[in-house]
C-alpha cells in the first residue's frame, strides 16, 4: 500500500500530463502531428520521411497535412486530389469551410476542381447538387467539368452529356468559363455529337465563335454548316471581336466577319455592328464604305458609321476626307463629319478650316445638342491651335457669326486673363462684340455670378443687357434676393429695362410653376 | 529497496513522459485522422537513390524533365535534388546551368543545400529574387532556416498559408520588429495602404487567440497604413471564436468612428470604421450554428450601414441555402425567421436560399408557405421556392402553380421561374412562353417593373433589368387576352425592338390582335425610334410618318413625334399636333407644343391660339392659355 499511492499518483500525472502537452505543442489544431516529421535526420532521408508521411485519405488528414505547414500550395494540390479519390464529399466540405481571404473565391473554385476531377465521373448526381449549392463561382466548376467532354475519361465524358443542361444552366452567361475541346475540327466533333436541345446550341455558338477567333480558315467551313439560330450568335460574337481590331484575329478572319454583317446579318445586327464594318471598309475604299452605310443604316448608327469612315481617312488621305464629307446629305452624319475634316484643317490654316466648316456644316441650330456639342469643341480645339488666329477672326469686322457655343468654350480659356480680355474685347468692332461679351459674362457668371456682376459694374463700357441677362441666367436660381439687389443697383439706361425685362420673365415662368417670386422682386417690377 | 517516499522522486519523470507521449489534437470538426501508412513509392524512390552519385542523378534527373509531370514527379525531384545536394550541390548547380534546367530544378538544390548548408546555400544565390524563393520554400521545410533567411531577405509578404500562422506563434514578436522597421522604410505615404499589413495581420491574429480585445487596442494603435487591415484581422479572429461578442464589439467601434454633426474638422488621425464584409463574415459563421441569433445580430442597429447590411444579408443567404439543403433548418422555420421588414435594410426575402432543396423538400415548402398569410414576404419567398423547384421538377412545379386558385401568389410564383431563367434572353422567352396566356403578361410586366422603369434612349437610367431580345419576346405576346399587364408588356417589347430595329418593331405592331396593345406599342415603338432621330432629323422622321394611313395607331405614333419635334420647332410641332384626330392625345399634343411654343415666339403662338380657341371645350382652352401665364 505504502508503494501504490506514489505509483498512482505518478500515473495520474502521466495521464494529465499527456493532455496537457498536446494542448500545449500549438494552438493550431493539429501542428504538432507533422512538426517532428523529418527532424532529426538530414538530406534525402528527411525529405523522404517528409514525403513519404504524406498519403492522405480522408479530409482529417489533409486538415493535419495542411495544417503542419509543410505543404507548399502544389503540394496542397496533390495531397486534395489523394483525399477527394476517398472521400470527395468531405473533402468539398472542407474546402468549403476553409479561410481563403477576403479574395479567395479564386483559389477555393481551383481546389473544389480537383475534387470535381475525382467525383463527378463516379457521382455525378452528388456533385451537382454540391456544386448547386457552392457560391460565388460556380459557372467556373461547371465550365471546369464541361471541359472533361474532351480531356475525361469515357466514364466522366457521359456524366457530362447526360447532365449537360444543368451544367450549362450553371455556367449563365459566364460562357469564357466553359474549358472547350480543343478549337479543331476533332474538338468541334465532341461537342457536335452531344445530344440535340439549347444546352449544345449554347455550346456549339460560343465554340464557334472561339475557333473563328484563332483559326477562321479552318473553322468557316464548318460554322457555315451550322443551324442559322447557332451561327448568328456565333457570328454575332466573333464579329464584335474581329471588326474592332484584334491583333490574334487573323485578316481573313476579318473579311468573313465583314462578309456576314453585309450578306447575312439581321437589321437589328447590321445596326450594331454597320459603324466597325464601314471603318473596316474604309481600310480599303472609302467611298464604298459611305456606301454602304447610307445604304443600310440610318440615325445613330449612319453617324456613327460616317464619323468613323472620316476619322480613318483624315489621317491618310485628308482631301479625300473633305471631298467625302461635302457630298454627304444634311443630317448627323454629315454634322460629324465636316465637324471632324474642319479639326484636321485647323492644324494648317484655322480661319481657312472655319470658313470652310461654316459653309458645309449646315443650318446650325443652337438648341441641336449635337450642333452645339460640335462648334463647342471645334471652338476649343481652334483656340488651342492658334489663339492668334481666334482673335483676329472676331476682330475681323467682315468675319462671319460663330455659334455661340463655339465662342463660348474659347472664351473659358481666355478669361483666365479676365482684365486683358475685357480690353480686348472693348477693342472689337461694335458689331462683333455682342456673342463675346455674353460668352465672357457667361463664363464668370457660372464660377460665381456675384463676382461677374461685379465685373460687369467694373466695366460700363461693356455692360450690356445681354451681358446682364446672362449673369442673372445664373445668380437668380442661387440667390434670387442678391440677384433682385443687382438689378436694383444698376442705373436708369437700357441694361437696367434688359435686366428688368429678364427678371419679369424669370418671375413668369416661377408663377406658371405656381411659386412665389420674392417680395422684393414684385416691389421691383411694380 | 528502494524505499516508498523515494517513489515520489518518479512524478517529474512522469510528468515529463506523460507531456512528450501526449497524442496530437485534430482539427475542429474533423475528426482524427487514424496514422497513414508511409506512401511506399516513395520509400521505394528515396531506397533507390540513397546511394547514387552525381552521374546517376545526372541521368535520373534527364530522364524525369523529359516525362511529362504526373502527381509522383515533382516527389522525384525532390528526392533527387535532396540527394544531389547532400552528395555535390555546387556540381549540381553547375550542371543545372550548363543543361538549361528549369528553375524549380535549382531552386529545388538550393533548398535542400539550405537545410543542410545554410551559409554556403546562401552564398551560392546571387540575387534577391531567388533568395526570395528560396526563403518561401523554407517556409515549408523548416521554419528554422527560413528564419535564418528571412531576416536577412525580409520577404516574402505572408500568405494564407498556415505555416505563417505557426511561425507567428513561435516568431511573432521578431516578426513584429521586423515589421515596424520596414514600415519605417517604407515610402507608402500617410493614409495609404501599405502592403506590411500582412505582416501586422499575422501577429494580430496570434494576439486575438489569446487576448482579442487587447489586440484590437493594439492594432488600433498602430500606423495608420496598417492599423485597418490589423484591426479587422484581430476582429475576424475573434469572430471565429465568439462571433456575438466581436459583432457587439465592431457595432460599438462603428458607432464610435461615425462622424458628429457639426465635427468637421479633420482628425491627426482618422477613425477606424469596421468594413461590412467582416461582419458578414462573422454573421455567416453564426448563422451556421445559430441562424435565428445571427438574424438578430443582422437587425441590431449600429454594426452595418445599409450598403454592409445588404453584404451581410448576402452572406446570411449562402449560411441559409446550406442549412436548408442539409435539412437543420426546415422551410418553414427560415421563412419565419427571415420574413422580417427592416426600416434600414428593407425587405428581406432571400430568393435564393430554396435552390439546395430537393424536389420534394420544395414541393412541401410550396404547399406550407401557402398557407401563410398574404404579404410581399410571403410573394418574394414563393416566387424564390417556385423558381428552384421549375427548375429541378418543371411538370410538378407547373401543375401545382397552375392549380392555385390565388392570382397574385400563382403570378408570384411564375415570376421565380422567369427569374430563375437568369440573364440568357432565349431562355427567358422560353419560359415564359411556358407559362400559361392567362398569366404570361402580368408575370413580365411585374417582374419587370421590379428593376425599374424602362424609358427609350440607349442607356435607360432607372433601369437595373436583364437584357431583353425583343426579337424573342415578341412572339411571347401574341394572341394574348386583353389587358393592362399585356399593354405594358408589349409596351416595354416595342420599346426595345423599336430602338433596334424599328421597322420590324413596327410591323410586329401592326399584327398585334389586341387594338388596346397595339395601340400602346405604337406610341412607344414609334418613341424609341424616333428619340434619337426626331432629336436630329426630325423632318425624316415626321414625312415618314406622313405616308401612314389616319387612324388610332398614327395618332398614337404622332405624339412622340410632336414631343421630339417641339425641341427643335415648334411651330412645325404645332401642325403636327393639329394633325392628329383622336381628341384627348391631340389637346395632349397641342399642349406639349405651346408650352415651347410660347416661351420662344409668344406671339405667333398666341395667333395659332387664338384660331383654334374658339372651337375648343372651355377646360381644355383654359389650358392652353395658362402657357401665356394666365394672359
Amino acid at each position: 500500500m505504502k508503494y501504490l499511492f506514489p505509483l498512482l499518483a505518478c500515473l495520474a500525472v502521466f495521464l494529465a500530463a499527456r493532455q496537457f502537452g498536446g494542448a500545449l505543442e500549438s494552438g493550431i489544431p493539429g501542428a504538432s502531428s507533422q512538426k517532428d516529421a523529418g527532424r532529426g535526420t538530414k538530406g534525402l532521408a528527411r525529405q523522404a520521411e517528409r514525403l513519404a508521411g504524406r498519403t492522405c485519405k480522408s479530409p482529417a488528414a489533409l486538415e493535419r497535412l495542411h495544417r503542419s505547414g509543410e505543404l507548399a500550395e502544389e503540394d496542397l494540390i496533390v495531397a486534395i486530389r489523394q483525399a477527394a479519390a476517398h472521400d470527395p464529399e468531405g473533402v468539398w466540405a472542407w474546402i468549403e469551410a476553409g479561410d481563403y481571404g477576403p479574395h479567395g473565391d479564386g483559389t477555393r473554385s481551383k481546389y473544389l476542381q480537383v475534387v470535381l476531377s475525382k467525383w463527378f465521373g463516379k457521382d455525378p448526381e452528388a456533385a451537382l447538387a454540391k456544386m448547386n449549392l457552392h457560391h460565388p463561382n460556380n459557372s467556373y466548376l461547371a465550365g471546369y467539368v464541361i471541359g472533361m467532354l474532351a480531356t475525361g475519361t469515357t466514364e466522366e465524358a457521359a456524366a457530362v452529356r447526360d447532365h449537360l443542361d444543368a451544367l450549362v444552366d450553371m455556367v449563365g452567361n459566364q460562357e469564357r468559363a466553359i474549358l472547350f475541346p480543343p478549337r479543331t475540327a476533332e474538338g468541334a466533333a465532341v461537342l457536335m455529337a452531344l445530344p440535340e436541345g439549347r444546352s449544345r446550341e449554347i455550346l456549339l455558338g460560343r465554340f464557334a465563335a472561339a475557333w473563328l477567333e484563332t483559326d477562321s480558315g479552318s473553322a468557316a467551313a464548318w460554322v457555315k454548316q451550322l443551324p442559322d439560330i447557332v451561327r448568328n450568335k456565333a457570328m454575332a460574337d466573333f464579329t464584335g471581336e474581329a471588326l474592332n481590331d484584334r491583333p490574334w484575329i487573323s485578316e481573313a478572319g476579318r473579311k468573313f466577319a465583314m462578309e456576314w454583317v453585309m450578306n447575312e446579318a439581321s437589321p437589328a445586327e447590321k445596326i450594331r455592328f454597320g459603324p466597325m464594318l464601314a471603318e473596316n471598309l474604309a481600310k480599303e475604299n472609302p467611298a464604298a464604305a459611305i456606301q454602304w452605310a447610307t445604304a443600310n443604316l440610318s440615325g445613330d448608327a449612319l453617324e456613327d458609321a460616317t464619323s468613323k469612315v472620316i476619322t480613318r481617312l483624315l489621317s491618310t488621305d485628308p482631301e479625300a476626307a473633305r471631298e467625302i464629307a461635302e457630298t454627304l446629305s444634311a443630317g448627323d452624319g454629315r454634322t460629324a463629319a465636316v465637324a471632324g475634316v474642319a479639326g484636321t484643317m485647323l492644324k494648317k490654316d484655322p480661319a481657312a478650316a472655319i470658313e470652310w466648316w461654316l459653309d458645309h456644316t449646315g443650318d446650325h441650330n443652337p438648341a441641336n445638342r449635337t450642333d452645339a456639342r460640335t462648334a463647342a469643341a471645334l471652338g476649343s480645339k481652334w483656340f488651342q491651335a492658334d489663339p492668334d488666329s481666334f482673335r483676329a477672326y472676331l476682330a475681323d469686322p467682315d468675319g462671319r457669326e460663330l455659334p455661340f457655343t463655339m465662342v463660348q468654350q474659347a472664351l473659358k480659356k481666355m478669361m483666365e486673363d479676365r482684365d486683358g480680355t475685357f480690353d480686348w474685347i472693348a477693342s472689337l468692332p461694335p458689331a462683333n462684340r455682342v456673342p463675346v461679351i455674353k460668352s465672357a459674362y457667361m463664363v464668370l457668371a457660372q464660377e460665381s455670378p456675384e463676382k461677374a456682376a461685379a465685373a460687369f459694374d467694373s466695366r460700363p463700357d461693356l455692360a450690356t443687357g445681354d451681358g446682364a441677362r446672362m449673369i442673372l441666367n445664373y445668380w437668380y436660381g442661387r440667390d434670387p434676393n442678391k440677384a433682385v439687389a443687382w438689378v436694383a443697383s444698376l442705373p436708369w439706361g437700357g441694361t437696367r429695362e434688359a435686366a428688368l425685362s429678364a427678371v419679369r420673365k424669370i418671375a413668369e415662368q416661377q408663377v406658371q410653376k405656381g411659386q412665389e417670386p420674392p417680395q422684393q422682386l414684385k416691389e421691383l417690377l411694380h | 529497496m528502494v524505499k516508498p517516499a523515494y517513489l515520489w522522486l518518479l512524478l517529474p519523470l512522469a510528468a515529463w513522459s506523460g507531456y512528450k507521449t501526449a497524442p496530437p489534437r485534430a482539427a475542429g470538426s474533423v475528426p482524427a485522422a487514424a496514422a497513414e501508412a508511409p506512401d511506399p513509392q516513395v520509400l521505394a524512390m528515396a531506397a533507390e537513390l540513397a546511394k547514387a552519385q552525381p552521374a546517376d542523378l545526372e541521368k535520373q534527373l534527364r530522364e524525369l524533365l523529359a516525362q511529362a509531370e504526373s502527381p509522383g514527379w515533382m516527389n522525384r525531384l525532390k528526392l533527387i535534388c535532396a540527394r544531389w545536394a547532400e552528395t555535390d550541390p555546387a556540381g549540381a548547380l553547375a550542371w543545372c546551368e550548363a543543361n538549361k534546367t528549369p528553375t524549380v530544378v535549382r531552386l529545388r538544390i538550393l533548398t535542400e543545400w539550405a537545410l543542410l548548408d545554410s551559409d554556403a546555400a546562401w552564398a551560392a544565390v546571387t540575387n534577391d529574387e531567388e533568395r526570395v524563393s528560396i526563403t518561401r520554400m523554407l517556409l515549408n521545410e523548416d521554419r528554422e532556416t527560413f528564419m535564418v533567411w528571412f531576416r536577412q531577405v525580409r520577404k516574402p509578404l505572408p500568405d494564407l498559408d498556415p505555416a505563417w500562422a505557426l511561425l507567428a506563434e513561435r516568431h511573432g514578436k521578431e516578426l513584429e520588429e521586423i515589421a515596424t522597421a520596414l514600415l519605417g522604410e517604407s515610402q507608402d505615404p500617410p493614409g495609404s495602404f501599405s502592403s506590411l499589413a500582412l505582416y501586422f495581420r499575422l501577429a494580430a491574429q496570434a494576439r486575438a487567440d489569446r487576448d482579442p480585445a487587447a489586440a484590437i487596442a493594439w492594432a488600433m494603435g498602430l500606423d495608420e497604413r496598417v492599423a485597418r487591415v490589423t484591426v479587422e484581422a484581430a476582429f475576424r479572429q475573434w469572430g471565429k471564436k465568439d462571433p456575438v461578442a466581436a459583432w457587439k464589439e465592431i457595432a460599438k467601434v462603428n458607432a464610435a468612428a461615425a462622424p458628429e454633426a457639426g465635427d468637421e474638422a479633420p482628425k491627426e488621425k482618422p477613425p477606424i470604421r469596421i468594413s461590412g464584409s467582416v461582419g458578414s463574415e462573422i454573421l455567416e459563421r453564426l448563422a451556421k450554428d445559430d441562424p435565428a441569433a445571427a438574424i438578430e445580430l443582422l437587425r441590431e442597429p449600429g454594426a452595418f450601414t445599409r450598403g454592409e447590411g445588404l453584404n451581410g444579408i448576402s452572406a446570411m443567404e449562402t449560411a441559409f441555402r446550406d442549412l436548408l439543403a442539409e435539412g437543420k433548418v426546415k422551410p418553414l422555420e427560415a421563412y419565419e425567421m427571415i420574413a422580417f421588414s427592416d426600416p434600414t435594410l428593407g425587405l428581406n426575402i432571400f430568393p435564393d436560399i430554396w435552390r439546395g432543396l430537393p424536389a420534394e423538400k420544395l414541393a412541401e415548402a410550396a404547399k406550407a408557405l401557402v398557407a401563410q398569410p398574404a404579404g410581399d414576404p410571403l410573394s418574394m419567398a414563393i416566387s424564390g421556392v417556385a423558381g428552384a423547384w421549375m427548375a429541378k421538377d418543371p411538370v410538378a412545379a407547373a401543375a401545382f402553380i397552375a392549380a392555385f386558385p390565388d392570382e397574385n401568389l400563382r403570378r408570384s410564383m411564375y415570376s421565380g421561374s422567369f427569374d430563375a431563367s437568369g440573364s440568357d434572353p432565349a431562355r427567358q422567352a422560353e419560359v415564359l412562353a411556358a407559362i400559361p396566356a392567362q398569366d404570361r403578361a402580368a408575370v413580365f410586366a411585374i417582374y419587370l417593373s421590379r428593376f425599374g422603369e424602362l424609358r427609350p434612349g440607349e442607356q435607360s437610367p432607372g433601369y437595373a433589368g436583364p437584357e431583353l431580345k425583343p426579337e424573342l419576346l415578341a412572339p411571347v405576346f401574341r394572341d394574348l387576352p386583353a389587358s393592362e399587364y399585356l399593354d405594358q408588356s408589349v409596351k416595354i417589347t416595342a420599346m426595345n425592338w423599336g430602338q433596334q430595329d424599328p421597322t420590324a418593331a413596327l410591323a410586329w405592331v401592326d399584327s398585334l390582335s389586341d387594338p388596346a396593345a397595339r395601340k400602346a406599342a405604337y406610341g412607344a415603338a414609334y418613341g424609341a425610334a424616333f428619340e434619337g432621330w426626331t432629336f436630329k432629323n426630325p423632318n425624316a422622321a415626321a414625312a415618314w410618318l406622313a405616308d401612314k394611313k389616319d387612324g388610332p395607331e398614327r395618332d398614337a405614333a404622332a405624339l412622340p413625334v410632336v414631343r421630339s419635334l417641339v425641341r427643335t420647332d415648334a411651330e412645325v410641332a404645332w401642325e403636327w399636333a393639329e394633325s392628329i384626330g383622336d381628341t384627348g392625345i391631340r389637346q395632349e399634343a397641342r399642349l406639349a407644343a405651346m408650352k415651347v411654343w410660347a416661351l420662344r415666339d409668344r406671339e405667333a403662338a398666341q395667333a395659332a391660339y387664338k384660331r383654334i380657341s374658339g372651337k375648343l371645350p372651355a377646360a381644355d382652352a383654359a389650358k392652353l392659355s395658362a402657357c401665356f401665364g394666365g394672359s
